[in-house]
């Protein structure tokens, strides 16, 4: 069966033409990335394999992987920077980060605007 | 002793599960406790309960599991918005403050709603991924395909792969916008129907019409493929960039604006439920047999919201594409709290499972069950009149007695169901003989459209004589819709059209025969159902009928009823005439204060 990779960009999947162009291609499904159990994807026992592989996904997991699942879920939960900074790390999306930037200088400049330092903010406009 | 908690929140259906050593302790909707339809809440009061069932607190809890992830969701969102600014402008600033205030903290959320007691890591699986895992770890099945159909989760919209042993191993999928959910909900908007909820009626709807609208859709709205696969042209749609579903050059290709919520149903929209319907098994069956083909399994299991589609999962049963199928009964989102706890349990701590004759799901009876005392204290607050029936043979008759006579009764017993049927735990039950029986039930008793049909209850061992079932096949979860046998059916006027085919009599059992005589078929046996086989029986001993019909216990707009408490407010709100509160009985005309006075 043929499958489409994941070179396809995403301005192609909110295409309006779908149906008019027609695709040639006998099938949309897609090979279906590797999943990970935690919110970011770091942990050691799965580290070789990354999200992005196209192969299928992980093998059943030995007993020692078992073990060492159960060893990171004892673990503290890692800060909301570091997980999303795994998780960009992880998959490859750095085009997001100018993004975010943004959207977290906003937060902040809506934060402090609410507190007695909101007139020194002014001098940035 | 291993517990786990599955959570599925933040979105819709939200619920909790409890896992002991694997085994299901117990399962909840939030929206049953907190009387909010679809809450999408941290399931607070589900977790509690959850806990109670086994005498827990958060602090005894070994792993807390989310059912989707909720970075990879957000990343879908914002290459959304990229891809179609600057349109979904106002959907960006409507979702993202709460994204960046609360969704993208999860971890946070929910420690603090689970008091701070559990200390560990959350385990976050992909929200198909849960679909799938509950679809299998429960089935009675070694190994088996798995399909997972919804609207979306992270990026996926459908995936299969394979369930063996202890292991799932999802293979392939279709990502965001193309989505046979969505697209289904597009044309329950359009029909006038709520997004998220109204997909029932949309498929209620369809028999009435003719899928004259099918080609156009194929035409125009998807590029569907042999292997079930399909793109669609998003120009037709809202949804990614709007806060609508369709759009207006939708409206347009099929001649007629969307219809006003609560406007007369014309014909046109009947015919476009079922050109919609159409089209939906059509990608269901083709799915189903390119999976088989795929996998080379002969067992196929089921999730996702376009699971609840019956008519859909009746079609690939009698397509013969699988020797077996069977279907989470919780294929919503409130399945996922399931997949993700039984995903940790199975595939990440790696523990056997030894699936049996039947699945382990426990008839989906996984609630609370209130006890005696707790109903005599509803009734005795309320001041009303009952009889207590303590022998479970005697109140089955008297159940069945005041059926055959005609009455309406509810029937709260027992564990509550977990997922959106009421399966004799929460039931509204009635004679299916009755040819008034579902107009009744629906105007005078939930309210709702006339046109919503009416599930039977029959027992397992004659649903091969009333229906088009195979003598082995069952459907303890009402979810396969099949034909009412043809020696029960009687020659119906075809020239009645849209609603008032409803005035026809169309078989023995009019009350539960649809249009096309097609019956959503809940089986009912002695192992899974316990009491509530025992009230089908007893009105099979006293009238040769094997089945009554089964709704859920609520008025239309209300999530089914929990509690005692909800179950006589309930029953003294509408014309129902009888309510059997676990072993207590009350009759209408005894009681003051009801809708007669």
């Amino acid at each position: 069966m043929s499958t489409q990779t994941d070179s396809e960009n995403i301005f192609d999947l909110f295409s309006n033409g779908a149906v008019s162009k027609r695709s040639g291609s006998s099938s949309f499904y897609q090979t279906r990335r590797l999943a990970m159990p935690f919110a970011r994807p770091s942990i050691a026992v799965m580290d070789d394999e990354s999200p992005r592989r196209t192969d299928s996904l992980q093998k059943p997991p030995s007993d020692s992987s078992a073990e060492a699942f159960s060893k990171m879920a004892e673990d503290r939960q890692p800060g909301f920077l570091s997980e999303f900074w795994g998780f960009l790390v992880q998959n490859k999306k750095w085009w997001l980060t100018p993004i975010l930037v943004i959207l977290f200088l906003l937060i902040v400049l809506v934060i402090i605007s609410q507190t007695p330092l909101a007139p020194f903010v002014y001098p940035f406009f | 002793m291993a517990a786990i908690l599955g959570i599925s929140a933040f979105y819709h259906d939200s619920a909790a599960v409890l896992l002991i050593d694997g085994e299901i302790v117990a399962a909840a909707q939030e929206e049953r406790f907190s009387r909010v339809k679809n809450d999408p809440g941290f399931p607070a009061r589900a977790v509690d309960y959850c806990l109670s069932e086994a005498g827990l607190t958060t602090a005894d809890l070994d792993h807390v599991g989310f059912y989707d992830k909720p970075f990879l969701k957000f990343e879908r969102l914002l290459e959304t918005y990229v891809a179609t600014a600057p349109l979904g402008i106002r959907s960006f600033f409507k979702a993202i403050p709460i994204w960046l205030q609360q969704k993208l903290h999860l971890p946070r959320e929910m420690r603090r709603a689970l008091g701070g007691a559990y200390t560990k890591r959350f385990v976050f699986t992909e929200h198909h991924e849960s679909h799938a895992a509950s679809a299998f770890f429960p089935s009675p099945f070694d190994e088996a395909a798995i399909l997972t159909l919804d609207g979306v989760g992270e990026w996926a919209t459908a995936s299969f792969g394979v369930g063996r042993g202890n292991k799932i191993e999802l293979t392939h999928e279709l990502h965001f916008p193309h989505s046979l959910g969505l697209l289904y909900s597009a044309f329950t908007q359009y029909c006038g129907f709520r997004v998220n909820s109204g997909e029932y009626k949309l498929m209620g709807l369809a028999p009435f019409g003719e899928p004259k609208f099918a080609d156009l859709i194929y035409e125009h709205l998807i590029d569907l493929k042999g292997d079930g696969s399909f793109r669609m042209d998003m120009s037709y749609f809202d949804y990614t960039a709007g806060l609508s579903m369709i759009s207006t050059k939708f409206e347009n290709l099929f001649g007629e604006p969307r219809r006003q919520a609560e406007s007369e149903i014309s014909e046109h929209y009947m015919d476009i439920a079922a050109s919609v319907q159409a089209v939906t098994e059509e990608i269901m069956v083709r799915c189903a047999r390119h999976v088989r083909e795929t996998t080379g399994m002969n067992k196929l299991c089921l999730a996702g919201g376009v699971a609840l589609n019956c008519v859909g999962n009746g079609r690939i049963l009698r397509e013969g594409i699988f020797d077996d199928i069977w279907v989470q009964p919780a294929s919503n989102d409130a399945g996922g709290a399931l997949g993700v706890a039984q995903f940790i349990w199975h595939q990440l701590l790696d523990h056997s499972r030894s699936p049996g004759k039947i699945d382990s799901q426990k008839g989906s009876l996984l609630g609370p069950r209130f006890d005696h005392e707790s109903c005599l204290e509803t009734v005795n607050r309320e001041g009303a009149r009952f009889t207590h029936l303590e022998s479970e043979d005697e109140r089955a008759r008297w159940i069945a007695e005041r059926i055959n006579e005609g009455k309406v009764v509810g029937l709260m017993q027992g564990r509550m169901e977990f997922g959106p049927r009421a399966l004799g735990s929460r039931s509204i039950l009635g004679d299916p003989r009755s040819e008034k029986m579902q107009r009744l039930i629906n105007l005078k008793i939930k309210y709702r459209e006339s046109f919503r049909p009416f599930a039977p209850s029959v027992l397992r061992e004659n649903a091969s004589e009333w229906f088009d079932f195979d003598p082995n096949q069952e459907s303890p979860y009402m979810l396969l819709v099949t034909s009412v046998k043809e020696s029960r059916q009687k020659t119906s006027d075809d020239r009645a059209k849209g609603l008032d085919r409803l005035q026809v009599a169309r078989s023995e059992i009019p009350a539960v025969t649809h249009v096309n005589q097609s019956a959503r078929v809940q089986t009912v046996d002695p192992e899974r159902h316990g009491f509530y086989y025992k009230v089908v029986a007893a009105f099979e001993k006293l009238t040769g009928c094997p089945l009554v019909v089964n709704t859920s216990f609520n008025v239309r707009g209300e999530p089914i009823v929990c509690s005692p408490d909800e179950a006589y407010r309930c029953f003294m709100s509408t014309e129902m005439d009888a309510l059997v509160l676990e072993d207590l009985v009350l009759v209408k005309g005894d009681q003051k204060g009801g809708l007669d006075d």
